[in-house]
Protein backbone atom coordinates (compact mmCIF):
# COMPACT_ATOMS: atom_id res chain seq x y z
CA UNK A 1 0.00 0.00 0.00
CA UNK A 2 1.12 3.12 -1.03
CA UNK A 3 2.80 5.18 2.06
CA UNK A 4 0.26 3.53 4.61
CA UNK A 5 1.79 6.30 6.90
CA UNK A 6 0.22 9.29 4.95
CA UNK A 7 -2.82 7.70 4.61
CA UNK A 8 -3.34 7.25 8.11
CA UNK A 9 -1.89 10.58 9.07
CA UNK A 10 -4.45 11.58 6.62
CA UNK A 11 -7.19 10.22 9.10
CA UNK A 12 -6.24 12.55 12.00
CA UNK A 13 -5.20 15.67 10.00
CA UNK A 14 -5.85 18.28 12.25
CA UNK A 15 -4.87 21.94 13.24
CA UNK A 16 -1.29 22.58 14.82
CA UNK A 17 -2.74 25.02 17.42
CA UNK A 18 -0.90 25.63 21.06
CA UNK A 19 -1.80 23.33 23.73
CA UNK A 20 -2.79 24.83 26.97
CA UNK A 21 -1.54 22.01 29.68
CA UNK A 22 -3.09 23.96 32.77
CA UNK A 23 -5.92 21.11 32.36
CA UNK A 24 -4.02 18.20 31.92
CA UNK A 25 -1.75 19.69 35.03
CA UNK A 26 -4.86 20.13 37.57
CA UNK A 27 -6.27 16.94 36.50
CA UNK A 28 -2.91 15.14 37.78
CA UNK A 29 -1.96 16.94 40.86
CA UNK A 30 -5.66 16.48 41.93
CA UNK A 31 -5.01 12.53 41.55
CA UNK A 32 -1.54 13.16 43.07
CA UNK A 33 -2.77 14.69 45.86
CA UNK A 34 -5.74 12.32 46.58
CA UNK A 35 -3.19 9.45 46.77
CA UNK A 36 -0.90 11.06 49.25
CA UNK A 37 -3.83 11.51 51.28
CA UNK A 38 -5.05 7.73 51.12
CA UNK A 39 -1.40 6.65 51.80
CA UNK A 40 -0.69 9.08 54.84
CA UNK A 41 -3.90 7.86 56.55
CA UNK A 42 -3.75 4.34 55.96
CA UNK A 43 0.18 4.50 56.92
CA UNK A 44 -1.23 5.78 60.31
CA UNK A 45 -3.64 3.27 61.01
CA UNK A 46 -0.70 0.20 59.78
CA UNK A 47 -2.10 -0.21 56.33
CA UNK A 48 -0.73 -0.54 53.40
CA UNK A 49 -1.64 1.28 50.19
CA UNK A 50 -1.00 -0.58 46.81
CA UNK A 51 -1.67 1.62 43.98
CA UNK A 52 -4.07 0.10 41.32
CA UNK A 53 -4.86 1.05 37.68
CA UNK A 54 -7.33 4.27 38.06
CA UNK A 55 -6.91 5.17 41.83
CA UNK A 56 -5.49 4.03 45.36
CA UNK A 57 -6.55 0.70 47.18
CA UNK A 58 -6.37 0.44 51.10
CA UNK A 59 -5.68 -3.09 51.55
CA UNK A 60 -6.35 -4.41 54.65
CA UNK A 61 -7.14 -8.04 53.60
CA UNK A 62 -10.14 -8.35 50.96
CA UNK A 63 -11.68 -5.02 52.76
CA UNK A 64 -11.28 -1.99 50.26
CA UNK A 65 -11.37 1.29 52.17
CA UNK A 66 -13.71 3.61 51.02
CA UNK A 67 -12.56 6.87 52.65
CA UNK A 68 -9.22 7.33 54.44
CA UNK A 69 -9.43 5.58 57.79
CA UNK A 70 -9.76 7.73 61.07
CA UNK A 71 -6.38 8.97 62.64
CA UNK A 72 -5.85 9.22 65.94
CA UNK A 73 -4.32 12.69 66.89
CA UNK A 74 -0.42 12.43 67.66
CA UNK A 75 1.11 15.51 69.31
CA UNK A 76 2.98 17.50 66.85
CA UNK A 77 6.68 17.82 67.52
CA UNK A 78 9.70 20.33 66.72
CA UNK A 79 12.24 17.80 65.86
CA UNK A 80 12.70 15.56 63.29
CA UNK A 81 14.09 11.96 64.13
CA UNK A 82 14.11 8.94 61.52
CA UNK A 83 14.22 6.24 64.18
CA UNK A 84 14.32 6.27 67.95
CA UNK A 85 17.85 6.36 69.30
CA UNK A 86 16.57 5.61 73.34
CA UNK A 87 14.92 2.47 72.40
CA UNK A 88 17.01 -0.40 71.06
CA UNK A 89 16.48 -2.13 68.22
CA UNK A 90 14.54 -5.59 67.68
CA UNK A 91 17.59 -8.07 66.16
CA UNK A 92 17.25 -9.23 62.65
CA UNK A 93 17.83 -13.41 62.95
CA UNK A 94 17.99 -15.54 60.37
CA UNK A 95 14.42 -17.15 59.62
CA UNK A 96 14.20 -21.28 59.78
CA UNK A 97 10.93 -22.52 60.53
CA UNK A 98 8.06 -22.79 57.69
CA UNK A 99 7.10 -21.15 54.98
CA UNK A 100 4.45 -20.32 53.53
CA UNK A 101 2.64 -20.22 49.96
CA UNK A 102 3.52 -16.63 47.93
CA UNK A 103 6.30 -15.57 49.73
CA UNK A 104 9.34 -16.17 51.82
CA UNK A 105 11.60 -14.37 54.31
CA UNK A 106 15.25 -15.08 54.76
CA UNK A 107 14.54 -13.10 58.62
CA UNK A 108 12.60 -12.36 61.21
CA UNK A 109 12.99 -10.11 64.28
CA UNK A 110 14.16 -12.07 67.10
CA UNK A 111 10.63 -13.61 68.73
CA UNK A 112 8.66 -12.85 65.69
CA UNK A 113 7.42 -15.65 63.47
CA UNK A 114 5.28 -16.15 59.94
CA UNK A 115 2.00 -15.87 61.62
CA UNK A 116 0.66 -16.74 57.89
CA UNK A 117 0.16 -15.52 54.75
CA UNK A 118 -1.75 -16.04 51.12
CA UNK A 119 -0.78 -15.61 47.43
CA UNK A 120 -1.68 -11.90 48.33
CA UNK A 121 0.60 -11.06 51.55
CA UNK A 122 2.44 -12.67 54.23
CA UNK A 123 2.44 -11.61 57.88
CA UNK A 124 5.10 -11.95 60.21
CA UNK A 125 4.25 -11.05 64.13
CA UNK A 126 5.56 -11.76 67.65
CA UNK A 127 4.94 -14.96 68.88
CA UNK A 128 1.56 -15.32 70.45
CA UNK A 129 0.63 -11.85 68.83
CA UNK A 130 -3.18 -11.40 69.94
CA UNK A 131 -4.56 -10.43 66.14
CA UNK A 132 -4.05 -13.33 64.18
CA UNK A 133 -5.60 -12.22 61.09
CA UNK A 134 -2.91 -12.10 58.68
CA UNK A 135 -4.88 -9.27 56.43
CA UNK A 136 -4.85 -6.92 59.28
CA UNK A 137 -1.30 -5.47 60.19
CA UNK A 138 -1.13 -3.22 62.83
CA UNK A 139 2.26 -4.50 64.71
CA UNK A 140 2.95 -6.73 62.06
CA UNK A 141 5.39 -6.59 59.33
CA UNK A 142 3.11 -7.40 55.86
CA UNK A 143 5.14 -8.16 52.28
CA UNK A 144 3.04 -7.65 49.25
CA UNK A 145 2.64 -6.89 45.46
CA UNK A 146 2.15 -3.61 44.10
CA UNK A 147 -0.08 -3.66 40.94
CA UNK A 148 2.38 -4.02 38.03
CA UNK A 149 0.43 -1.08 36.41
CA UNK A 150 0.38 1.46 39.17
CA UNK A 151 2.58 4.07 39.13
CA UNK A 152 3.90 4.34 42.50
CA UNK A 153 4.52 7.45 44.02
CA UNK A 154 7.77 8.11 46.06
CA UNK A 155 7.45 11.67 46.83
CA UNK A 156 7.44 11.83 50.94
CA UNK A 157 4.39 13.64 52.47
CA UNK A 158 5.65 17.43 53.73
CA UNK A 159 4.37 19.66 55.88
CA UNK A 160 2.82 21.54 52.82
CA UNK A 161 0.82 18.56 51.99
CA UNK A 162 -0.74 18.13 55.57
CA UNK A 163 -1.98 21.72 55.09
CA UNK A 164 -3.52 21.57 51.69
CA UNK A 165 -5.65 18.67 53.08
CA UNK A 166 -6.32 19.96 56.32
CA UNK A 167 -4.83 17.57 58.30
CA UNK A 168 -2.35 19.99 60.31
CA UNK A 169 -1.33 18.46 63.51
CA UNK A 170 -1.26 14.78 62.00
CA UNK A 171 1.85 13.34 62.44
CA UNK A 172 1.85 11.85 58.62
CA UNK A 173 5.04 13.58 57.45
CA UNK A 174 7.43 10.83 55.89
CA UNK A 175 11.16 10.83 54.52
CA UNK A 176 11.80 9.28 51.67
CA UNK A 177 15.47 7.77 51.15
CA UNK A 178 16.37 6.48 47.63
CA UNK A 179 18.26 2.70 48.24
CA UNK A 180 19.40 -0.51 46.75
CA UNK A 181 17.67 -3.65 47.65
CA UNK A 182 19.20 -6.37 45.53
CA UNK A 183 20.64 -4.38 43.11
CA UNK A 184 17.49 -2.60 42.33
CA UNK A 185 15.87 0.92 42.75
CA UNK A 186 13.99 0.96 46.10
CA UNK A 187 12.26 3.63 48.45
CA UNK A 188 12.39 3.47 52.10
CA UNK A 189 10.00 5.88 53.31
CA UNK A 190 10.24 6.92 57.16
CA UNK A 191 7.88 9.00 59.53
CA UNK A 192 9.34 12.21 60.08
CA UNK A 193 7.96 11.38 63.43
CA UNK A 194 8.43 7.72 64.34
CA UNK A 195 5.82 6.79 67.47
CA UNK A 196 3.99 3.70 67.95
CA UNK A 197 1.34 4.36 65.19
CA UNK A 198 3.84 5.16 62.20
CA UNK A 199 5.19 2.52 59.88
CA UNK A 200 8.11 2.02 57.61
CA UNK A 201 8.25 0.61 54.48
CA UNK A 202 10.43 -0.01 51.51
CA UNK A 203 9.15 -0.59 48.07
CA UNK A 204 11.62 -2.21 45.31
CA UNK A 205 11.61 -4.15 42.19
CA UNK A 206 12.50 -7.76 42.25
CA UNK A 207 14.54 -9.27 39.56
CA UNK A 208 11.13 -10.93 37.69
CA UNK A 209 9.74 -7.27 37.87
CA UNK A 210 7.60 -7.50 40.71
CA UNK A 211 6.82 -4.32 42.65
CA UNK A 212 7.13 -5.69 46.31
CA UNK A 213 6.04 -3.28 49.26
CA UNK A 214 7.48 -4.61 52.98
CA UNK A 215 5.91 -2.87 55.77
CA UNK A 216 6.54 -2.94 59.66
CA UNK A 217 6.22 -0.67 62.50
CA UNK A 218 8.75 2.19 63.59
CA UNK A 219 8.84 0.39 66.78
CA UNK A 220 11.19 -2.37 65.36
CA UNK A 221 13.73 0.62 65.93
CA UNK A 222 15.24 -0.86 62.55
CA UNK A 223 18.20 1.27 60.70
CA UNK A 224 18.05 1.45 56.53
CA UNK A 225 20.78 -1.72 56.75
CA UNK A 226 18.02 -4.01 58.58
CA UNK A 227 15.51 -3.11 56.60
CA UNK A 228 17.04 -3.41 53.52
CA UNK A 229 19.12 -6.66 54.63
CA UNK A 230 14.97 -7.42 55.49
CA UNK A 231 13.76 -6.29 52.20
CA UNK A 232 16.66 -8.71 50.68
CA UNK A 233 15.91 -11.77 51.64
CA UNK A 234 12.18 -11.02 50.45
CA UNK A 235 11.68 -14.27 47.57
CA UNK A 236 7.77 -13.71 45.84
CA UNK A 237 6.83 -17.05 44.47
CA UNK A 238 4.95 -18.22 41.54
CA UNK A 239 1.59 -18.06 43.15
CA UNK A 240 2.20 -14.86 44.43
CA UNK A 241 -0.25 -11.82 43.07
CA UNK A 242 -1.36 -8.27 43.87
CA UNK A 243 -4.14 -7.66 46.20
CA UNK A 244 -7.58 -6.33 45.07
CA UNK A 245 -9.81 -4.47 47.07
CA UNK B 1 19.38 28.34 37.48
CA UNK B 2 16.78 26.67 39.77
CA UNK B 3 16.11 22.65 38.72
CA UNK B 4 12.39 22.58 36.86
CA UNK B 5 10.10 21.04 39.26
CA UNK B 6 7.92 18.15 38.02
CA UNK B 7 5.40 20.55 37.19
CA UNK B 8 7.06 22.35 34.53
CA UNK B 9 8.82 19.45 33.36
CA UNK B 10 5.06 18.00 32.94
CA UNK B 11 3.93 20.95 31.36
CA UNK B 12 6.36 21.18 28.50
CA UNK B 13 5.83 17.30 27.79
CA UNK B 14 2.05 18.57 27.53
CA UNK B 15 3.02 21.00 25.29
CA UNK B 16 5.35 18.83 23.11
CA UNK B 17 3.01 15.59 23.13
CA UNK B 18 -0.22 15.53 23.49
CA UNK B 19 -1.15 16.39 19.65
CA UNK B 20 0.75 13.83 18.58
CA UNK B 21 -0.98 11.29 21.37
CA UNK B 22 -4.42 12.68 20.74
CA UNK B 23 -3.65 11.41 17.15
CA UNK B 24 -2.47 7.69 18.20
CA UNK B 25 -5.75 7.93 20.52
CA UNK B 26 -7.79 9.02 17.41
CA UNK B 27 -6.78 6.44 15.13
CA UNK B 28 -6.69 3.30 17.68
CA UNK B 29 -10.30 4.74 18.10
CA UNK B 30 -10.74 4.65 14.56
CA UNK B 31 -11.53 8.76 14.93
CA UNK B 32 -13.64 8.46 18.02
CA UNK B 33 -12.78 12.17 19.35
CA UNK B 34 -14.24 11.70 22.86
CA UNK B 35 -12.85 8.47 23.63
CA UNK B 36 -9.51 9.07 22.41
CA UNK B 37 -9.36 12.48 24.28
CA UNK B 38 -10.46 10.26 27.75
CA UNK B 39 -7.75 8.26 27.10
CA UNK B 40 -5.15 10.42 26.73
CA UNK B 41 -6.12 12.43 29.68
CA UNK B 42 -5.88 8.89 31.42
CA UNK B 43 -2.28 8.66 30.24
CA UNK B 44 -1.36 11.69 31.22
CA UNK B 45 -2.28 11.74 34.61
CA UNK B 46 -0.39 8.41 34.60
CA UNK B 47 2.78 9.65 33.49
CA UNK B 48 2.18 12.78 36.06
CA UNK B 49 2.09 10.31 38.46
CA UNK B 50 5.27 7.90 37.91
CA UNK B 51 7.27 11.21 36.38
CA UNK B 52 10.09 10.37 38.94
CA UNK B 53 10.31 6.71 38.02
CA UNK B 54 9.79 7.24 34.10
CA UNK B 55 12.84 9.74 34.03
CA UNK B 56 15.16 6.73 34.60
CA UNK B 57 13.43 4.19 32.68
CA UNK B 58 11.67 3.69 29.44
CA UNK B 59 11.13 7.38 29.28
CA UNK B 60 7.73 9.93 29.65
CA UNK B 61 6.55 9.26 26.05
CA UNK B 62 6.74 5.78 25.41
CA UNK B 63 5.15 5.06 29.14
CA UNK B 64 2.04 7.70 27.60
CA UNK B 65 1.71 5.52 24.68
CA UNK B 66 1.85 1.76 26.44
CA UNK B 67 -0.85 3.14 28.91
CA UNK B 68 -2.86 4.54 26.55
CA UNK B 69 -2.78 1.51 24.69
CA UNK B 70 -3.79 -0.58 27.02
CA UNK B 71 -6.47 1.80 28.35
CA UNK B 72 -7.66 1.22 24.79
CA UNK B 73 -7.64 -2.26 24.91
CA UNK B 74 -8.83 -2.69 27.89
CA UNK B 75 -11.54 -0.48 27.11
CA UNK B 76 -12.46 -2.70 23.90
CA UNK B 77 -12.44 -5.77 26.00
CA UNK B 78 -15.87 -4.31 28.45
CA UNK B 79 -19.11 -5.33 27.09
CA UNK B 80 -20.65 -3.84 24.30
CA UNK B 81 -23.39 -2.09 26.21
CA UNK B 82 -20.65 0.34 27.88
CA UNK B 83 -19.39 1.11 24.38
CA UNK B 84 -22.29 2.21 22.76
CA UNK B 85 -21.76 5.62 24.32
CA UNK B 86 -18.39 5.74 22.66
CA UNK B 87 -19.37 4.67 18.49
CA UNK B 88 -17.02 7.51 16.58
CA UNK B 89 -19.90 9.97 15.35
CA UNK B 90 -18.70 13.75 14.06
CA UNK B 91 -20.56 16.21 15.88
CA UNK B 92 -22.69 18.66 14.37
CA UNK B 93 -20.00 21.66 14.42
CA UNK B 94 -19.03 24.64 12.49
CA UNK B 95 -17.21 23.32 9.02
CA UNK B 96 -14.64 25.61 7.45
CA UNK B 97 -12.65 25.10 4.40
CA UNK B 98 -8.99 25.26 4.74
CA UNK B 99 -6.42 26.28 2.01
CA UNK B 100 -5.62 22.87 0.39
CA UNK B 101 -9.72 22.40 0.45
CA UNK B 102 -10.11 20.06 3.70
CA UNK B 103 -13.23 20.62 5.30
CA UNK B 104 -11.74 21.74 8.49
CA UNK B 105 -14.39 21.29 11.57
CA UNK B 106 -13.86 23.26 14.88
CA UNK B 107 -11.65 21.89 17.75
CA UNK B 108 -9.64 20.55 14.31
CA UNK B 109 -11.33 17.57 13.52
CA UNK B 110 -11.52 16.18 10.26
CA UNK B 111 -11.91 16.23 6.81
CA UNK B 112 -13.62 14.17 4.07
CA UNK B 113 -10.95 12.39 2.81
CA UNK B 114 -9.73 11.04 6.49
CA UNK B 115 -13.61 9.75 7.26
CA UNK B 116 -12.81 7.16 5.05
CA UNK B 117 -9.93 5.49 6.27
CA UNK B 118 -11.61 6.04 9.91
CA UNK B 119 -14.21 4.10 8.63
CA UNK B 120 -11.97 1.77 7.13
CA UNK B 121 -9.92 1.45 10.12
CA UNK B 122 -13.26 0.82 12.16
CA UNK B 123 -13.69 -2.42 10.72
CA UNK B 124 -10.33 -4.04 11.90
CA UNK B 125 -10.43 -5.77 15.08
CA UNK B 126 -8.98 -3.72 18.20
CA UNK B 127 -5.61 -5.20 18.09
CA UNK B 128 -4.98 -5.93 14.74
CA UNK B 129 -6.01 -1.89 14.40
CA UNK B 130 -3.28 -1.28 16.81
CA UNK B 131 -0.60 -3.12 15.32
CA UNK B 132 -1.31 -1.59 12.02
CA UNK B 133 -0.89 1.68 13.75
CA UNK B 134 2.23 1.33 15.93
CA UNK B 135 4.01 -0.50 12.86
CA UNK B 136 3.26 2.03 10.17
CA UNK B 137 2.03 5.01 11.94
CA UNK B 138 4.51 5.04 14.92
CA UNK B 139 6.62 3.09 13.06
CA UNK B 140 7.83 0.69 15.38
CA UNK B 141 9.47 -2.17 14.59
CA UNK B 142 8.38 -5.78 14.89
CA UNK B 143 10.02 -6.48 18.01
CA UNK B 144 8.68 -3.15 19.71
CA UNK B 145 5.35 -3.81 18.59
CA UNK B 146 5.33 -6.74 20.07
CA UNK B 147 6.50 -5.46 23.62
CA UNK B 148 4.06 -3.09 23.73
CA UNK B 149 1.49 -5.04 22.61
CA UNK B 150 2.50 -7.92 24.84
CA UNK B 151 1.98 -10.40 21.87
CA UNK B 152 4.67 -12.61 20.17
CA UNK B 153 6.41 -11.18 16.87
CA UNK B 154 4.56 -13.74 14.36
CA UNK B 155 1.12 -12.40 15.86
CA UNK B 156 2.34 -8.97 14.94
CA UNK B 157 3.32 -9.85 11.42
CA UNK B 158 0.50 -11.79 10.66
CA UNK B 159 -1.77 -9.04 11.97
CA UNK B 160 0.13 -6.28 10.39
CA UNK B 161 0.01 -8.29 6.93
CA UNK B 162 -4.08 -9.16 7.35
CA UNK B 163 -4.86 -5.42 8.48
CA UNK B 164 -2.99 -3.92 5.53
CA UNK B 165 -4.60 -6.39 3.05
CA UNK B 166 -7.56 -5.84 4.67
CA UNK B 167 -7.21 -1.66 4.45
CA UNK B 168 -6.17 -2.30 0.69
CA UNK B 169 -9.24 -4.00 -0.22
CA UNK B 170 -11.39 -1.33 1.79
CA UNK B 171 -9.69 1.91 0.85
CA UNK B 172 -9.62 1.19 -3.18
CA UNK B 173 -13.62 -0.55 -2.72
CA UNK B 174 -15.81 2.04 -4.94
CA UNK B 175 -17.86 2.21 -1.65
CA UNK B 176 -17.86 2.24 2.18
CA UNK B 177 -18.41 -0.65 4.02
CA UNK B 178 -21.37 -0.20 6.99
CA UNK B 179 -19.70 -0.20 10.46
CA UNK B 180 -22.26 -0.86 13.48
CA UNK B 181 -22.38 2.30 15.20
CA UNK B 182 -20.40 4.41 12.84
CA UNK B 183 -22.04 7.38 10.63
CA UNK B 184 -20.47 7.53 7.44
CA UNK B 185 -20.64 10.41 4.37
CA UNK B 186 -20.91 13.19 6.90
Amino acid sequence: MDNLKDILDSAVLMEDAPVDPSADLARARGHLRRRRMTRAGAGAAGLVVIAAVGGALVASGTEKAATVPAIASAPATTTARTKDDSLPAIALVAYTGEQVPGYQVGFVPKGWEIQGGSSTVLAIAPKGFKNQDVHQWVGKIAVLLESKDASPDHEPVTQADLEAWGMEGENLETTVAEVTVNGNQAWLTRPKTPDKSTTVSVAFADDKGHNVVVQGPSSLNWDDAQWIKFAQSVKVLKNAEAGRG
Amino acid sequence: MPRPTRDDEFATFVQNHRTSLLKFACLLTAGDGHQAEDLVQTALTKVYLAWPKLRRSEGELAYARRTLLNSHIDETRRPRWRRERSTPVLPEVAAYEGPDGILGLEHGRFGPDGQRVRVALATLPARMRAVVILRYWLDLSVEDSARMLGCTQGTVKSQAAKGTAKLRDLLTAPSLPTVPGYQTGR
